[in-house]
C-alpha cells in the first residue's frame, strides 16, 4: 500500500519534472545570448546579410517574436535596407502598441506577477525592456529620416515621447507595487543580498547617474532636431531641455537649446544644419548564472539549497566620446547622448525585485518538493525499503533536471542596439565634405554630400567597421553593401536625404 | 501531497499565463465628449488647451481696449514659445484662440509666420502663365498686422513618491506692431495634483 | 465744499444706491443686468433659477447665488457666484450656452471647466461673451467624478 503510494508519487514528480520541461519549451533549451553572439560575430566581421541569415534560421515561424523583430529591424537598418527595416520594426512596434494598450487600460495586468510566479521569465512572452520599447520608435524615425521622409520621422519622434510618457506613468505605479509585494511576501529586495552577485556590474557610476532606466537623451535630442527642421518651435525646445536634464552640463546640448529662437529666425544662409549621430559597440549582454539560495521548509526549519539563476552583465567597458572632423580641420561639437550600456544596467537593476520575487516563489516550491522527497526517502530507509528509494532518487533527480531546465534566468535583450551614441552637430555649407570620426577602435571616413537646410547623417561602427546610413544611394561598386572599409583613405560618398526649409522668405525673389 | 500541489499550481498558473497573454478583457472602444474635464494623467491635456484658449479669448475679447473698441484690427499670431519639458504644441491654443476670436468678428488675422510659405507659393503659382491674369490675386496687396500676439508657457513640477503636482502658466501678449506698445497681456494659470 | 466735490458726492451717493436697488435702473427685458426676454422675474433667485442648469447624475453640493450681467462693447459680460455652503471640497464643472436673440444657440458648445470649491467658501465665476450675437446665456453646472 504505502509502496504503491510512494511509487504514485514518484510518478508524478516524474511527471512534473515533463511538465515543467515541457512548459519551460525549446525555449528555454536555446540560450539567447550564445545565439546572439553568433549572430553579432558576423555583423563585427563585417558580414551583416549573414548575419540576418543565422538570426533568421534561429527564429523560425512561431519564434519569431517582439525581440526577432527588433533584432532584424537593427540589423536590416545596419545593412542599410531602410525600407524592410522598417517593415520589422513596424511587426515590432504592434506588440508594444499592444502593451501600450493594455497599460492604458488596466495597469495592474502588467505586474500581475501571479501568472509568472512559478514559470520561468524565459517561458514569459518577451514585451521589450522599456528602453527598448521606446528605441524602436527612435529608430523607426531614424529609418523614416534615412529614407527621406521627414513627416513620418515626426509621426514617430511624437510616439517617442508619447511611450515614454505612458511609461512613466505606469513605472511610477509599478515600482511602488513591486516593492511593496516583495515586502509583503517576505522575499529580499536588493540583489546585493543574493550572495556572490557581481553587484558592480550593475552599480556603475553611469547608471546610478541615470534619472530612470527608460529615458535616453538621444531619442529627445533628435526629437528637438526633427521638430526644429520642421518649423516648430515649441516641441523642439522640450526635446532640448529633456535631453539637457538626462544628460547635463554638456555645451553642445545647451546651445542648441539656448540658441533655438535664434536659428528659428534665421534665413536660409546657404548652410546646413547637420546632425550626425556616431553610434559604437553593442548593448551588453545579460547571461543566466547560478546562485545558491537557502530555503527554509518544512516544520523542522531545515535549510535547503536550491540552486536559482539570475541574469548578470558583464564588467562595463569604458567609452571615450568619438571626434568628429569635418574636412580635415572642422571639429564639430559633440555630446554623448545615449548610453545602452549603462541603460541596461539600471534597467536590470530596477527588473531585479521582480525577478527576484518569481526566482524566489519559484525555488520555494521547488524547495518544499525537494524537502518533501528527502523526508519520504528517510522515511523509506527508515523501513528498509529500497525499490521506494529507486523510485525516489529517481525523481529527485528528475525534479533536479527539471530544476535546472527551468532555472536558468531569461538572457533575452534587444543585442544589436548600439552601446553608445554620441551627437554632434554643426552648420556646414551645403556641397560635398569629407567627414572623419575617430572612436577608441580607429578612425573611419566618408564624404556627404549636404544640399538643403537639415540633414541627419546616421554612423554606426562596429568592431572598427563603418556602417553609414543612410547607405543608399552608394557607388555602383558598392551597392550591394553598405559597408565600407575602415582602412584609412577608403571613403564612400553618402548622399543625404535632407530637409529643406525655405525660411528665407527676403532671399526669395518675386518675379 | 506536496507535488500534487505544485502540479496543480503550475498548471493554474500556465492557464492563467494564456488567459492573461489572450488577454480575456476587449477593449471597448466608445465615442467620449470632446469638452469633457480630461483627468487621465498629470501630463498637459486636452482639457487644459480648451481652457487656457477660451479664458484667453475672453480676457482679450472684454479686456484688451484695441478689441473691444470694435475697429476689427488685424493681428498676426507668433510662436509661443514652450518653457516647460513637456510637448505641448502651443500652435494648438492658439489656433483654438484664433478660431474663437475670428468667430467673435472683433479680430482679423494676417498670415503668420508659419503660414507665410503656403501664401507666398500660392501667389506666385497665380502668376504663371495658365491663370487669367485680371483675376489673379496680385503681388503686393497683402495687409501687414498693426498687433501681434505671442507669449510663453512654463510649468513648475514637483513630485514625489505619492504625489505629483504640476502648475501651468500661460502668459500672452498683445503688442503694437508700430508703437512697440504692449495693448494687452493676461496669465493664466492650472493646477493638477495626481496622488499614486 | 466745493462745488465740484459736491457734484462727484452726488454721484457716488447715487451710484451706492443703485447698487441697493434693482428695478430703479433696469431696462425692461433685463434684471441684473442679464437679459430675461418676457420672463417674470421679480429677484435675484428667480434670476439664478432661469439662468442656472443642473447637468449630469450627480449634481454638485453648491449653491448659485447670484447672477449678474453688465455689457462690454456690444459683448454681454457676466459673474455668477457660486457658495459651497458645507464643509467638505467640492468638486464641479462649469460651462455657459449662448442663445442668440431668435433662442438659437449663438456659438459653439464650450468645453467643460473644473472648479475647486474650498469647504464654506464663495467664488465667483466670469466669463465674456465669445461673440455679439450671443444675448442669452445658461450656467451650466455638473458634479466631477
Amino acid at each position: 500500500m504505502i509502496n504503491r503510494l510512494h511509487a504514485g508519487f514518484a510518478l508524478r514528480l516524474l511527471l512534473l519534472a515533463a511538465a515543467a520541461l515541457h512548459l519551460a519549451g525549446c525555449g528555454s533549451l536555446r540560450t539567447y545570448r550564445q545565439e546572439m553572439d553568433v549572430t553579432l560575430r558576423r555583423v563585427v566581421d563585417g558580414d551583416v546579410p549573414g548575419a540576418i541569415k543565422v538570426l533568421e534560421k534561429n527564429n523560425k515561424g512561431g519564434d519569431r517574436d517582439l525581440l526577432f523583430h527588433l533584432e532584424l529591424g537593427e540589423l536590416r537598418r545596419l545593412n542599410g535596407e531602410y525600407p524592410r527595416s522598417l517593415e520589422a520594426f513596424r511587426t515590432a512596434d504592434a506588440v508594444i502598441q499592444a502593451w501600450e494598450q493594455t497599460a492604458k487600460l488596466d495597469p495592474s495586468k502588467l505586474s500581475g506577477s501571479v501568472a509568472s510566479l512559478l514559470v520561468n521569465d524565459k517561458v514569459r512572452v518577451y514585451q521589450g525592456i522599456d528602453y527598448e520599447k521606446v528605441m524602436v520608435a527612435t529608430r523607426m524615425a531614424m529609418d523614416y529620416l534615412a529614407v527621406g521622409d521627414w513627416d513620418n520621422a515626426r509621426v514617430h519622434i511624437k510616439r517617442t515621447h508619447e511611450r515614454e510618457a505612458l511609461i512613466a506613468e505606469v513605472r511610477a505605479k509599478q515600482y511602488v507595487e513591486i516593492r511593496e509585494d516583495a515586502e509583503r511576501k517576505g522575499a529580499r529586495q536588493s540583489f546585493k543580498e543574493i550572495g556572490g552577485y557581481p553587484v558592480q556590474t550593475l552599480e556603475v557610476p553611469e547608471a546610478l547617474a541615470l534619472k530612470n532606466g527608460y529615458q535616453n537623451a538621444l531619442s529627445h535630442y533628435l526629437a528637438g532636431f526633427v521638430y526644429e527642421a520642421l518649423g516648430e518651435g515649441s516641441l523642439a525646445a522640450p526635446g532640448y531641455r529633456t535631453a539637457i536634464e538626462l544628460r547635463p552640463g554638456q555645451a553642445l546640448l545647451e546651445d542648441s537649446l539656448g540658441g533655438l529662437d535664434e536659428r528659428m529666425a534665421l534665413d536660409d544662409d546657404g548652410k546646413c544644419d547637420t546632425l550626425f549621430v556616431i553610434e559604437t559597440g553593442l548593448a551588453p549582454a545579460r547571461a543566466s548564472r547560478d546562485f545558491n539560495l537557502p530555503i527554509p521548509v518544512g516544520p523542522d526549519g531545515r535549510w535547503i539549497y536550491v540552486s536559482a539563476s539570475f541574469p548578470v552583465l558583464s564588467d562595463r567597458a569604458a567609452y571615450t566620446a568619438p571626434a568628429v572632423t569635418v574636412d580635415r580641420s572642422l571639429g564639430v561639437g559633440s555630446a554623448h547622448v545615449l548610453d545602452v550600456d549603462a541603460m541596461a544596467r539600471r534597467a536590470l537593476a530596477d527588473e531585479m525585485p521582480g525577478i527576484m520575487l518569481r526566482t524566489f516563489a519559484r525555488s520555494a516550491s521547488r524547495a518544499l518538493a525537494q524537502y518533501e522527497m528527502q523526508r519520504q526517502m528517510e522515511e523509506g530507509r527508515r523501513r528498509n525499503r529500497d525499490e521506494d528509494n529507486l523510485g525516489m532518487a529517481l525523481g529527485l533527480l528528475a525534479l533536479q533536471i527539471g530544476g535546472i531546465v527551468l532555472e536558468s534566468a531569461d538572457e533575452r535583450t534587444w543585442r544589436s542596439l548600439p552601446a553608445h551614441v554620441t551627437v554632434a552637430r554643426g552648420r556646414l555649407s551645403r556641397g560635398v565634405h569629407s567627414v572623419q570620426v575617430d572612436t577608441s577602435s580607429g578612425a573611419v571616413s566618408f564624404d556627404v554630400n549636404l544640399s538643403a537646410s537639415h540633414a541627419v547623417v546616421a554612423v554606426r561602427v562596429a568592431g572598427g567597421r563603418l556602417f553609414v546610413a543612410p547607405g543608399q544611394p552608394l557607388p555602383p561598386a558598392d551597392a550591394k553593401s553598405t559597408m565600407i572599409d575602415p582602412a584609412p583613405g577608403a571613403t564612400a560618398v553618402v548622399s543625404i536625404q535632407q530637409l529643406d526649409r525655405s525660411t528665407s522668405l527676403a532671399s526669395r525673389r518675386i518675379p | 501531497m506536496q507535488a500534487n500541489l505544485t502540479l496543480r499550481l503550475l498548471s493554474v498558473a500556465a492557464l492563467a499565463g494564456c488567459i492573461v497573454l489572450s488577454g480575456c478583457a476587449k477593449p471597448k472602444t466608445r465615442y467620449g465628449d470632446a469638452g469633457a474635464v480630461e483627468t487621465v494623467t498629470n501630463q498637459f491635456g486636452s482639457t487644459d488647451l480648451q481652457m487656457l484658449a477660451e479664458q484667453m479669448s475672453q480676457s482679450m475679447l472684454s479686456e484688451a481696449p484695441v478689441i473691444s473698441s470694435g475697429n476689427l484690427p488685424i493681428v498676426t499670431i507668433q510662436e509661443v514659445k514652450n518653457k516647460t519639458s513637456e510637448y505641448i504644441d502651443t500652435r494648438t491654443i492658439t489656433n483654438r484662440m484664433r478660431a474663437t476670436l475670428q468667430k467673435s468678428r472683433r479680430v482679423r488675422f494676417a498670415a503668420d509666420e508659419a503660414d507665410m510659405k503656403k501664401q507666398i507659393s500660392e501667389l506666385q503659382r497665380q502668376q504663371s502663365e495658365y491663370y487669367k491674369q485680371e483675376q489673379s490675386a496680385q503681388i503686393g496687396q497683402m495687409v501687414g498686422a498693426g498687433f501681434r500676439l505671442s507669449g510663453e508657457i512654463s510649468s513648475i513640477v514637483k513630485e514625489t513618491k505619492d504625489v505629483k503636482d504640476v502648475y501651468y502658466q500661460l502668459f500672452l501678449s498683445l503688442t503694437n506692431v508700430q508703437t512697440g506698445i504692449e495693448e494687452w497681456s493676461d496669465t493664466k494659470d492650472i493646477r493638477k495634483t495626481t496622488q499614486r | 465744499m466745493k462745488p465740484l466735490t459736491l457734484i462727484v458726492t452726488l454721484f457716488a451717493a447715487l451710484a451706492l444706491s443703485a447698487c441697493g436697488t434693482k428695478k430703479g435702473f433696469e431696462k425692461p427685458g433685463f434684471a441684473f443686468g442679464c437679459p430675461i426676454g418676457d420672463q417674470r422675474i421679480s429677484s435675484m433667485s428667480d434670476l439664478v433659477k432661469a439662468k442656472t442648469v443642473r447637468e449630469g447624475g450627480k449634481s454638485p453640493d453648491v449653491e448659485v447665488e447670484e447672477v449678474r450681467c453688465t455689457t462690454t462693447g456690444e459683448l454681454l459680460k457676466i459673474d455668477v457666484g457660486v457658495y459651497n455652503d458645507e464643509s467638505d471640497v467640492e468638486r464641479l464643472m462649469y460651462k455657459f450656452r449662448w442663445i442668440d436673440a431668435e433662442g438659437m444657440r449663438a456659438a459653439e458648445e464650450e468645453s467643460w471647466k473644473p472648479l475647486l470649491m474650498y469647504g464654506n467658501s464663495r467664488q465667483i465665476v466670469t466669463t465674456v461673451a465669445p461673440n455679439p450675437k450671443a444675448r442669452d446665456f445658461r450656467f451650466i453646472i455638473m458634479g466631477q467624478d
